[in-house]
């Protein structure tokens, strides 16, 4: 008899040691998110980090990733109802040729360095004046709503983000596409940002959020 | 998803920092946080231990209680180390670690204790601190905690801190069965039940102790007792109490209280065979107060989520002594899963933690000899499983040493380890950390 209890406690104690070892890779993480090759758990593709967890964006939204917020796409406004709207004319492929700026709001055409079309958006002269997706550059002569592209997209080197804004892969932890080559105190990053000096990790500098730079 | 690298970096060097100090006896300037506890439950006043092997795990802590006893006993043990780290440096852990080879003063602890009748006693134990006088920080700073003396002119000095490493009262409800209410050490394998300084064998813990699988204590109630079977002695623990917390030894902030247990069977084979099976479940929270507001005209209250997981740990030990040959072995299990919406960040600058399952292991071997200075060579190795990072996969140290005991109360040691990490990427994949540390300990 009680060669069978301490055997059962034996067992009881085996399967409940063991239990912990069945814990595969989607088991590793909560809802919304998904287990990264990074070993830490990531929001899936249109959710964003809150507190303790993440949430999805609403159908339209897209991820604004510097600033992990649901925001409209390059383009749209959010109406009254919480809805995603196309503005007209913001946005609008131009290049300063053939095709215009018409739209009285949105007639400045942003065309990147190197590259022949751009998309039209407005002056302004702060982020408060530009829809969610934009940020006003206010380190140019003539500030306007601008975008970033690329951020946060997955990469495995430099290469894989050529041709966007971030251009840069941090391949330390993230592995993704990061806004390189920033200069410290005019701060060209997506709004809320700031340009992070990061020479001592051997990094230059990189747009990041105040609270995750080292002072 | 994701965050500036910055914050990726400072979780490397956390992560790095976390390795030497549990591969190889690092410990931070002074003191050192090699836990200052001597052998539960209640600790007598020491005295000197015999030549036996026996000693070798308690040095005279652990003697029968006596009867009532009218006086407030005090005693304790202190130790000191010389450590050398052998660190380029250009090594990573060279900018987290003080490089420079150094005398430590460690642990400090005194013991108050009292028997207040036949049945009823009371244990406590403090251990001085010079912390947080030259905490580092992740951005290199330094704590300082220099003030002015006013009873020297204002001249300078340090100040340091102390901590309670456990309080209780306990009454022995029957013979078998003993009551310890207060905060207590968790009652786990061998070590975090033995290992006061002058009371274990080698400077430091193993991985799998020092990264508390279990927690070191609780604050709670604590049941335990033994049944002696003919030759065997049959043994049992069982705990209720707040479970892990920030704020453990005085709240329990998701009010889910841990349990734990342990049963333990001593048995007369080849010498003395100990073996013990450990297993804890509980709770752990970190959030911030509630919060009122008023609503309605209404007084409405929030408990934040914060940071919350469940958690269940097992473990399984075995100590054989036969003659003078002593070898101990312990492995240990922890398995922690997050509550929805109170998911930790993951500490790599990226993402939030995952749920994990860790686990350690450690064999320790010895031999005392009757000469010289009862000099014991002993030989551990330690393999540990940590939470799964792209940084880390297994670390792996071996350790071996020389022990003398020139006075029953007084221990010497050196030992020297070396760590290293299996499976790790190019970052950590050929590091190797070694150590020299010498310590002497000693009861008074």
């Amino acid at each position: 008899m009680t060669e069978k209890i301490l055997a059962g406690l034996l067992g009881a104690f085996v399967a409940g040691a063991q239990g912990g070892c069945a814990l595969d890779d989607a088991d590793k993480c909560g809802p919304h998110m998904e287990f990264s090759d990074s070993q830490v758990c990531t929001c899936v593709e249109n959710a964003v980090e809150v507190t303790g967890g993440c949430e999805p964006c609403a159908p339209g939204d897209v991820v604004d990733e510097m600033n992990q917020a649901c925001v409209c796409p390059a383009g749209q406004t959010r109406d009254g109802g919480g809805i995603c709207r196309e503005v007209a004319g913001l946005g609008d492929p131009c290049n300063g040729d053939d095709l215009t700026c018409d739209d009285p709001l949105f007639n400045r055409c942003a065309v990147a360095v190197d590259a022949t079309t751009g998309y039209c958006t407005s002056s302004c002269v702060d982020d408060s004046g530009c829809e969610a997706a934009y940020t006003c550059a206010v380190w140019e002569d003539e500030p306007y709503c601008r975008t970033f592209t690329g951020v946060g997209q997955a990469c495995e080197s430099s290469d894989d983000c050529a041709g966007n804004d971030a251009g840069f892969c941090e391949t330390l932890q993230s592995h993704t596409c990061q806004i390189a080559t920033c200069t410290v105190g005019i701060d060209e990053c997506p709004r809320d940002n700031i340009c992070c000096d990061l020479s001592s990790y051997g990094l230059g500098t990189l747009c990041s959020s105040p609270e995750d730079c080292p002072t | 998803m994701t965050r500036s690298p910055p914050l990726a970096l400072i979780g490397l060097e956390a992560l790095l920092a976390s390795l030497l100090a549990g591969t190889a006896a690092a410990q931070p300037p002074a003191p050192l946080p090699q836990p200052a506890v001597a052998p539960s439950p209640s600790p007598p006043p020491p005295v000197a231990a015999d030549d036996g092997l026996d000693g070798l795990g308690d040095l005279g802590l652990e003697q029968a209680l006596p009867a009532e006893d009218e006086a407030l006993t005090i005693y304790g043990f202190a130790d000191v180390t010389y450590m050398m780290y052998f660190l380029h440096d250009d090594a990573a852990a060279a900018a987290l670690f003080p490089k420079e080879n150094r005398f430590a003063v460690g642990n400090l602890n005194l013991y108050a204790r009292r028997a207040l009748s036949d049945s009823w006693r009371l244990l406590a134990e403090v251990r001085f601190l010079y912390a947080p006088n030259g905490a580092t920080h992740d951005d290199g700073t330094i704590d300082q905690t220099s003030t002015n003396d006013p009873a020297d002119f204002d001249r300078p000095l340090n100040w340091g801190g102390i901590e309670i490493e456990r309080v209780y009262i306990e009454y022995d409800v029957h013979p078998r069965v003993t009551i310890q209410v207060g905060s207590f050490l968790t009652p786990y394998g061998i070590w975090n039940v033995d290992h006061g300084s002058p009371a274990i064998i080698g400077t430091s813990r193993p991985y799998a102790i020092g990264e508390a699988l279990f927690p070191e204590r609780q604050t709670g109630l604590h049941a335990y007792g033994t049944l002696n079977v003919g030759e065997y002695t049959v043994g049992y623990h069982a705990t209720l109490s707040n479970g892990r917390g920030p704020y453990e030894t005085f709240r329990d902030l998701d009010q889910n209280k841990a349990v734990g247990g342990r049963l333990t069977l001593e048995a007369p084979w080849a010498g003395t065979l100990k073996l013990g099976a450990s297993a804890y479940g509980g709770r752990f929270t970190d959030r911030d107060s509630d919060i009122s507001v008023i609503e309605d005209g209404k007084l409405v209250n929030t408990t934040p989520k914060g940071v919350s997981y469940d958690e269940r740990a097992f473990a399984a030990d075995a100590l054989w002594t036969h003659g003078r040959f002593h070898l101990q072995t312990e492995i240990i299990t922890r398995h922690i899963a997050y509550r929805n919406g109170a998911r930790g960040v993951s500490g790599f600058g990226e993402g939030f933690a995952p749920d994990s399952f860790t686990y350690g292991t450690y064999g320790l071997g010895a031999y005392r000899f009757e000469r010289y200075w009862n000099i014991t060579p002993f030989i551990m190795v330690d393999y540990y499983r940590p939470i799964a990072s792209q940084y880390l996969d297994t670390i792996a140290t071996v350790a071996a040493g020389l022990n003398f005991r020139p006075l029953p109360s007084v221990v010497l040691k050196a030992m020297y380890g070396e760590g290293w990490f299996p499976g790790a990427p190019d970052l950590l994949a050929d590091v190797h950390l070694r150590t020299m540390v010498f310590q002497v300990a000693c009861i008074f």
